[in-house]
Formats: structure tokens, C-alpha cells, sequence
């Protein structure tokens, strides 16, 4: 059985849970492919347009594929008092791309989110789902090599 | 039922009903943008705000369930305040530029030489001027100034698709177009995609329409309430002055449309009431006005055709069919009312000539209403591609889920009706009709048909009992025998079918076509291909033939004469004139009845209906041998005018069917180094033709699919072989 048939047959089909499922597509492919989706649209019989709809009005899935490593600077109120831009920038600087990018060699995404709800914790930074709190652009280099590094080993 | 208060008017209500809809019917006027009858309520545009007693705010009424006893107030200041300030939000993205220009008032004479610019900017520039939603309500809540900033999106126009353009710098996001394409249509092609500021309607990964599975029904043009969505052909033709009612004879369903009239020209076609597809929306208009119409009568003089007058070229004809009496053929299109083909008949019998209506018709048809299927049938499609062909059919089997319809699918080719079926069962090619014969009969499916059992027994335990709709092919259903409780049509035919059967005459052309004893041709609205020579030929046509001919006489088409035709349900349906007959064409009963005058003969005379007892025709066995190793597939063209692929007359409908091309199995092709596009050669016992290739899935492997077209002299299915041009 291929993946998309067991993530499908884990979900009964349903296209009520057409959410789940596409939470469970990225889960296993790091984004939506194109063809993935077209498989979707086609065994639950439901329009590709509506896949589509739902793809691009949630931040949290991705059309275009990741990197290995994603990357999330918290963009809230606190957080950007507290300096978030400038790690944004620093970030870019040292991954070479700017928001919303992939890096070439495929290891890291970086995106921006709103706001984390973990103000106290300002700046946050969030790399595969860790909480890096208290972040200043001096703890950027290091902490992107402690990721770099574990492709190393 | 309950009572409910509107505007200190009392009005009775039925459970589930919306405030909106009650106080449309009893006439109370509530201004509204994203509503839309016959869609779920989307509650977008605001403006339908009322006021409830009781209720601290307003709420919009087109998603408001009544109460019994409620009190609704439709017209507070409040309520226009906040109407207003709904609709300026609205405009602060719609160009707007007209509507606070002072020199509006003026600038209306000017309108015809600015029109057409590249953006609109403002009503001005917008083929909606005048016929626009949003200009009635701007005038209904007396809007004058915008106090927002104006927010161009600067979106590219596409125009990459036939028939309608798309500007979304003027949509509304009023989700109308996207109703009506997911819940009228069922056809889903359009949505909302990304979010909030970035909101914007469109199909899936932005692709071209004619890549996203759209049928080009026209159903989100005609809902659309701004110029964003707007027909390509009647785009700068103005807003119309009137409508007649007719029926539409592009394919024997005979949908009821609306002829739109401006200055005495058909500028385009809607529905009436019910549903109606591409042909009907889109391929109307542009017939009749098409640049290689003929309109006037073309007489052969040495070797030139010569422009002549309607009496020199009746006087002609009449002489020719009396020179010819017992040697004319008459070939004739079904496409025209029925009270000419009557005529024809009795001329045909006066000149005691051979005469055929190409439908080929040569199966079991046993009528039903294609609006009602009775609850819990099955519906047996069989090598018909209902979605692109006769989607307005699918949609009533399918308007009722209630109505538990069962929709099984036969073909060979993956159609887009086989993808959504509950059923698909893919037999080999040519194998279709066995498969049917057994699922009646009974008994074990062969292995050499292709079919699982599993999928058989299901099918058969389907079809056991009840009410089965067979809606099928009729080439493949030759001499077919079926049980009683099974209603049988064929829905790739002409109008008028019915009629003809009824007549019961030979209806095979190729019977004229082979006779030997024809010297004189005489077609009316029928382009076959011609093998021999013959002394006269007479065409009576909108366009001309592929063949040279003596004499042309201009028909009218079916917009510019009344008349009435029977459709697919034996229901008559009448059409109505809309226009003069273009130039100096004439409707065919004139003409006909013009010759019959000249040759002293009474054509009120009813033919007398003989039923033809000839000997039923067997479905020829299609074997592949090593000189001819493909099966060809052909299937009837239902986009056809009066002989005329539409694709061959109209490049829309070219890209959207490629039905002028050979389909070949993408496998096969790579086989035979055959790329897409390529002009290819197909050789047969009986047929060699070149057309372009089109690679596709859709066809299985080891076999290709044409169109059948009078002018392709193919009909059936038959073995052949690919050879690929080089240039």
C-alpha cells in the first residue's frame, strides 16, 4: 500500500478530516506535492480546488518543499520589542535566505510566525519544534550550528 | 408555517426559510451582493443587514432562519449607515474612478471610444457598464465618495482561457462564481485561495481553466455581479434590450435559452431556467455571426461562383430536380424544425428520390424524461462522456442525493463522467456491448472482456431489479436486446431523433451516398464526404462544404426563424425568431417550400409513415491482426451544427476537445515516436486519413480514438494501423 493509501485508510477516507490529512501528508513528506494532492483530490473525490483553498489559507502547510530543518522566528508584540527583527536579519544573513526560503543546501527553512503565546520567553526562536528562548543575535550563529553540526554526525 | 413581521407588514413563512427570502417574495427590497438563489448563504457582503426586536445588533438575513413571531426591521438609519459604509470597503478595491469623477455626466458620450483599454480603472472602462450590481446599489445608497484609499490589486487579466476572461482586480470576493461552480455545477473548479488581504478566487495552483477540469459552462459568468468574469464574444456588445426564449439544437436535449438582443443582434445565449452547457452559453452567438457564413446564394457559372438573386437560384433548382426526377439523393440534418422536415419528406417523395437523415441510428431506444429518474435507479452510462457532453443530463440525475441514485460508468476510455461514477467498469475496447449483454442476460463475464469479476457482480446485482437508465453509444449497441423495465437512449444523437425514427425512413447516408443510380445531390445542412462524381450538387447550408458544389442556398439558423423541434423526450419544444436571417439567407422551410412551389407540388401533404421492417444489423467484430495492430475507437461527435464540427468552425471549442484530433494512448505513442501535435497517418481496411495526434491517458493501451464527422466518412469501430509523418 502506498502512503498516501494508508494516511487516507487511517482517516476512513473522510473528507471531513481533509485537514488531518493534510497534516498527515506534510508530516511525511515535510510539504504538499503537487501530486499527492491530485491524489487526494481524486480518491476522496473531492475538487483539487478546495485542497488547494485549504492548502493556502493555513501559515502552517507549504506548497513548496522544506528544508530538513525549519526554522521559526516568533514575530509578537514582545518579540519585537525585545529585538525579534534583528535576529530575523541575522538569521537571514547567516542562512543566506530571506523569509519564507529554503537554503540551497536544503537543511534549513526559515519562517516567521505572529506569536508563539510564550512572550516571557522573548525572543523566541523555534528550530524542529524546540523552544530557544531569550535569543539575541549573538546566540544565532551557535545555536544554527548545533543543527548544522547534527548533519555532521 | 409562521408569522413573522417585516417592516410593520405582516408575512407567513415556512420553517427553514430565510428572513431575506420571505421579504424577496413578499417584494420588500434588501439590498444584497453575495447572495444567490439555490446556494448555501454565505453571509460575505453585509449589506443585507436587518434589525430584529429584541436583538441587540444587526444580522444579515441571508443567513437568518425566521421565528415565528419576529419582528424585522429592513430599513433603519442605522442600517443604511452601516450599508453604506459596507459597500464603500467594498468599492475602496473595485476601481472606482468613474464614480467620483465630476465629469461623469459628460464623460457618457465619450464612452464608446474609451472603452477599450488595457485596465479598467473605472465603469467607464468595464464591459459591465450599465448592467453592473454594484452601480445599482452605489445609486440605491446614494454613494458619492470613497473615504478610504483606493487599493489596486494589479493582477494580470487571463486571457489564456476560450470564452470568458477573468479580471480579478475588479472581483468583489462576493464567492457567488465559487458557489455556483462547487454547488450548482458540482463542478469544483473554482475556490477561494490564500487568506485574509491576499484572498483571491481561482483554481487550484493557479492553472489555466482549460487545465483545471472546467467545463466552460458559463455558470460563474452569468452569477458574477461586477465586470470580473465577463464573455469574450458579446464583452463590448452593451447591455441588451431584450430576450426571446428559444431552444437550443446544438445536441438533442433542447435546452430552453435566452436570446439577448441589442440593436436587432443576438449578442449572446443564457439559460432560461435550468442549466445549459458550453454549446448553448458559448457557441451560439458566434455561429451565427461567424465570418465564413454565407448569406447569399452562390450560383456556379463556368467556373466561377457568381452571387445571383433568390429567383434565379430557386428557378435552377427546380429545373435540376425535374431534370432529375428518380435520380436525386437528398441528404438532410435533423438540426431544423420539424415542420421542414416534413416538407422535405413530401418533396423527397414528389421527386421519388432517395433520401437519409445521418444519424445512423440502428439501436433500441426506448424514451424516458432525462429530467426525472425515478428514486433509487441505476443509471448506466455506457461509452458516454456525460460531464463534457451532457452535463445538464448528469446534474438533474444528480440534483437529488435523496433520490439515491446509482451511477455506474461502462468504458473503455477513462471519461471524466467514469472518474466521478460510483462505478467504472473498464472493458477492453469493443467489448462493451458483450459486457452489457451479459449483465442482462446473466451468466459468467468472459475473461477476454477485461472486467474483474468482483466489479461485474456488483454491477450486475446493481442493474437486477428496479428502474435502470441506459444512456449509451448507439454504435456500439447494435442489435442489442434488453429487458423491459430498462429505458434506453441515446444521448449522443441529433435533436429531433425521435421524429425521424418516427418517420422511419432508411436513415443511413451512406445508403444515398452508394447509390448508383443518384446523379443529382441535394444536402441540406449535412457535409458528408464524397467519393464520386455527380452531375448536380446542391447545397443548402449556413456554411460551405469541404466539396464543389453548383448551387448554395443560404439557410437561416435556428436564432433567426420560429418553428418548433421534439427533443430527446419526445417533448416539443418551440423556437422562437430573435433576429432577421442574416444578409439574404432564408429559414429552410422557405426555401423548401419555395421549390416546391416551382415544381407544382403540394408538400402539406403528410407523408405517409411507413415502418421500415429491414434486417437488424449485428455489431461488426473488430479483430487486430499484425497489418492493422490498433483498435480505433470511434465515438459520435455530439459538438456539431448542421454538419460542422463546432471545433473546425469556432478555435474554442477546438481547445477544449481536441475532438479533431486521433487520441493515441501515451504508451503506444512513445512506441511509435508519434509526438503530440504531430500529423499522423490512420490506415484501415477502409479508411486513410491524416489529423494531428493529441497523447493522452484517457485511451487505453493498443488503441486510439477519433470522432466520427460526417466529412471523416468513418462510422463503428475498427482495426488500423499509425504511421507517423515526417516533415
Amino acid at each position: 500500500m502506498s502512503k498516501i493509501e494508508k494516511i487516507l485508510k487511517d482517516h476512513h477516507y473522510k473528507r471531513s478530516r481533509i485537514i488531518q490529512i493534510l497534516q498527515h501528508v506534510q508530516a511525511e513528506y515535510k510539504y504538499l506535492p503537487k501530486d499527492i494532492l491530485e491524489s487526494v483530490s481524486q480518491k476522496l473525490k473531492m475538487p483539487l480546488s478546495t485542497i488547494y483553498s485549504i492548502a493556502t489559507f493555513y501559515a502552517a502547510f507549504s506548497l513548496t518543499p522544506r528544508g530538513k530543518h525549519l526554522c521559526t522566528v516568533c514575530m509578537g508584540t514582545a518579540c519585537h520589542v525585545r529585538g525579534a527583527p534583528d535576529v530575523l536579519a541575522r538569521i537571514e544573513e547567516k542562512l543566506g535566505v530571506e523569509t519564507g526560503g529554503t537554503t540551497d543546501d536544503k537543511q534549513f527553512t526559515l519562517e516567521t510566525v505572529n506569536c508563539l503565546g510564550a512572550c516571557a520567553l522573548a525572543p523566541i526562536v523555534v528550530i524542529d519544534g524546540t523552544y530557544h528562548g531569550q535569543t539575541t543575535v549573538n546566540k544565532v550563529g551557535g545555536l544554527l550550528d548545533k543543527y548544522h553540526e547534527k548533519k555532521g554526525t | 408555517m409562521m408569522t413573522l413581521t417585516i417592516n410593520k407588514k405582516k408575512v407567513r413563512a415556512k420553517k427553514g426559510e430565510t428572513v431575506l427570502e420571505v421579504a424577496q417574495r413578499e417584494g420588500i427590497y434588501v439590498p444584497k451582493l453575495c447572495y444567490l438563489k439555490g446556494v448555501t448563504p454565505y453571509g460575505g457582503c453585509r449589506l443585507c443587514l436587518v434589525k430584529v426586536k429584541g436583538w441587540e445588533k444587526p444580522v444579515t438575513s441571508c443567513t437568518l432562519l425566521v421565528e415565528d413571531g419576529m419582528v424585522v426591521e429592513t430599513e433603519t438609519p442605522l442600517l443604511k449607515r452601516l450599508r453604506r459604509f459596507s459597500l464603500q470597503l467594498i468599492l475602496s478595491e473595485h476601481p472606482h474612478a468613474c464614480l467620483v469623477c465630476e465629469k461623469r455626466i459628460e464623460c457618457a458620450d465619450y464612452q464608446e471610444c474609451i472603452q477599450k483599454t488595457a485596465i479598467t480603472s473605472g465603469c467607464k472602462f468595464c464591459a459591465r457598464n450599465g448592467n453592473c450590481e454594484l452601480q445599482e446599489l452605489i445609486d440605491y445608497l446614494k454613494i458619492e465618495e470613497i473615504p478610504f484609499s483606493f487599493k489596486y490589486r494589479n493582477m494580470e487579466i487571463e486571457k489564456c482561457d476560450p470564452f470568458f476572461e477573468r479580471d480579478y482586480n475588479l472581483c468583489i470576493l462576493c464567492g457567488r462564481c465559487i458557489r455556483a461552480c462547487q454547488e450548482i455545477r458540482e463542478a469544483g473548479t473554482l475556490d477561494f485561495h490564500h487568506r485574509g488581504p491576499e484572498t483571491m478566487v481561482g483554481t487550484a495552483y493557479g492553472l489555466p481553466h482549460l487545465e483545471s477540469g472546467c467545463q466552460f459552462c458559463g455558470a460563474c459568468v452569468d452569477v458574477c455581479p461586477t465586470g470580473a468574469l465577463r464573455e469574450r464574444y458579446s464583452k463590448w456588445e452593451g447591455v441588451p434590450e431584450k430576450s426571446v426564449q428559444s431552444t437550443c439544437l446544438l445536441c438533442n436535449i433542447g435546452c430552453s435559452i435566452d436570446l439577448k438582443i441589442n440593436d436587432k443582434k443576438l449578442i449572446n445565449t443564457t439559460p432560461t431556467h435550468e442549466q445549459i452547457c458550453v454549446r448553448g452559453r458559448f457557441g451560439i452567438a458566434p455561429l451565427v455571426y461567424h465570418p465564413k457564413r454565407i448569406t447569399q446564394p452562390l450560383l456556379k457559372k463556368g467556373d466561377r461562383l457568381v452571387q445571383v438573386e433568390w429567383k434565379e437560384a430557386l428557378a435552377y433548382v427546380a429545373e435540376t430536380l425535374k431534370a432529375y426526377t428518380g435520380k436525386t439523393g437528398i441528404l438532410f440534418t435533423p438540426q431544423m424544425p420539424v415542420k421542414a422536415i416534413d416538407s422535405i419528406y413530401a418533396l423527397a417523395r414528389h421527386l421519388k428520390s432517395t433520401i437519409a437523415a445521418p444519424l445512423a441510428l440502428d439501436a433500441v431506444v426506448r424514451p424516458f424524461d432525462v429530467k426525472k429518474f425515478e428514486r433509487g435507479s441505476v443509471i448506466l452510462i455506457v461509452n458516454t462522456d456525460m460531464v463534457s457532453d451532457f452535463a445538464p443530463v448528469l446534474l438533474h440525475a444528480r440534483k437529488h442525493s435523496k433520490m439515491q441514485h446509482r451511477i455506474i460508468v461502462i468504458d473503455a476510455v477513462k471519461s471524466r463522467v467514469a472518474e466521478m461514477a460510483d462505478l467504472w467498469l473498464q472493458p477492453r475496447p469493443g467489448k462493451e456491448s458483450d459486457l452489457v449483454r451479459t449483465l442482462f442476460a446473466g451468466g459468467r463475464i468472459g475473461k477476454s472482456v477485461g472486467v474483474s469479476q468482483e466489479d461485474y457482480t456488483s454491477c450486475r446485482d446493481a442493474v437486477k431489479e428496479g428502474p435502470v437508465y441506459l444512456l449509451f453509444n448507439a454504435d456500439n449497441m447494435k442489435g442489442m436486446k434488453l429487458p423491459k423495465r430498462v429505458s434506453v437512449l441515446p444521448l449522443a444523437s441529433s435533436i429531433n431523433t425521435l421524429k425521424i425514427l418516427e418517420m422511419g425512413t432508411d436513415d443511413s447516408a451512406e445508403r444515398v451516398l452508394k447509390d448508383k443510380s443518384v446523379d443529382c445531390l441535394y444536402t441540406i445542412g449535412v457535409a458528408p464526404r464524397l467519393d464520386r462524381k455527380y452531375k448536380r450538387l446542391i447545397v443548402q447550408d449556413s456554411f460551405p462544404p469541404s466539396f464543389d458544389f453548383d448551387l448554395f442556398l443560404p439557410a437561416a439558423s435556428f436564432v433567426e426563424i420560429d418553428g418548433t423541434v421534439v427533443n430527446i423526450n419526445g417533448k416539443i419544444k418551440r423556437l422562437h425568431k430573435a433576429t432577421e436571417p442574416l444578409g439574404n439567407s432564408r429559414p429552410d422551410l422557405w426555401i423548401i417550400k419555395e421549390i416546391g412551389k416551382a415544381l407544382n407540388c403540394d408538400l402539406t401533404k403528410r407523408t405517409i409513415r411507413r415502418k421500415r421492417r429491414g434486417k437488424k444489423s449485428q455489431l461488426r467484430k473488430i479483430t487486430v491482426t499484425k497489418k492493422y495492430p490498433l483498435y480505433l475507437i470511434v465515438r459520435k461527435n455530439s459538438f456539431v451544427y448542421r454538419g460542422h464540427m463546432l471545433s473546425a468552425l469556432m478555435k474554442g471549442f477546438e481547445r477544449l476537445r481536441y475532438d479533431n484530433r486521433i487520441w493515441i494512448n501515451s504508451a503506444t505513442a512513445r512506441k511509435l515516436k508519434i509526438a503530440d501535435g504531430a500529423d499522423v497517418r490512420v490506415i484501415g481496411q477502409a479508411i486513410d486519413l491524416t489529423l494531428p495526434a493529441r497523447i493522452t491517458d484517457h485511451v487505453p493501451p493498443d488503441s486510439a480514438l477519433i470522432y466520427a464527422h460526417p466529412s471523416l466518412a468513418i462510422s463503428g469501430d475498427q482495426s488500423v494501423r499509425i504511421e507517423c509523418i515526417k516533415s
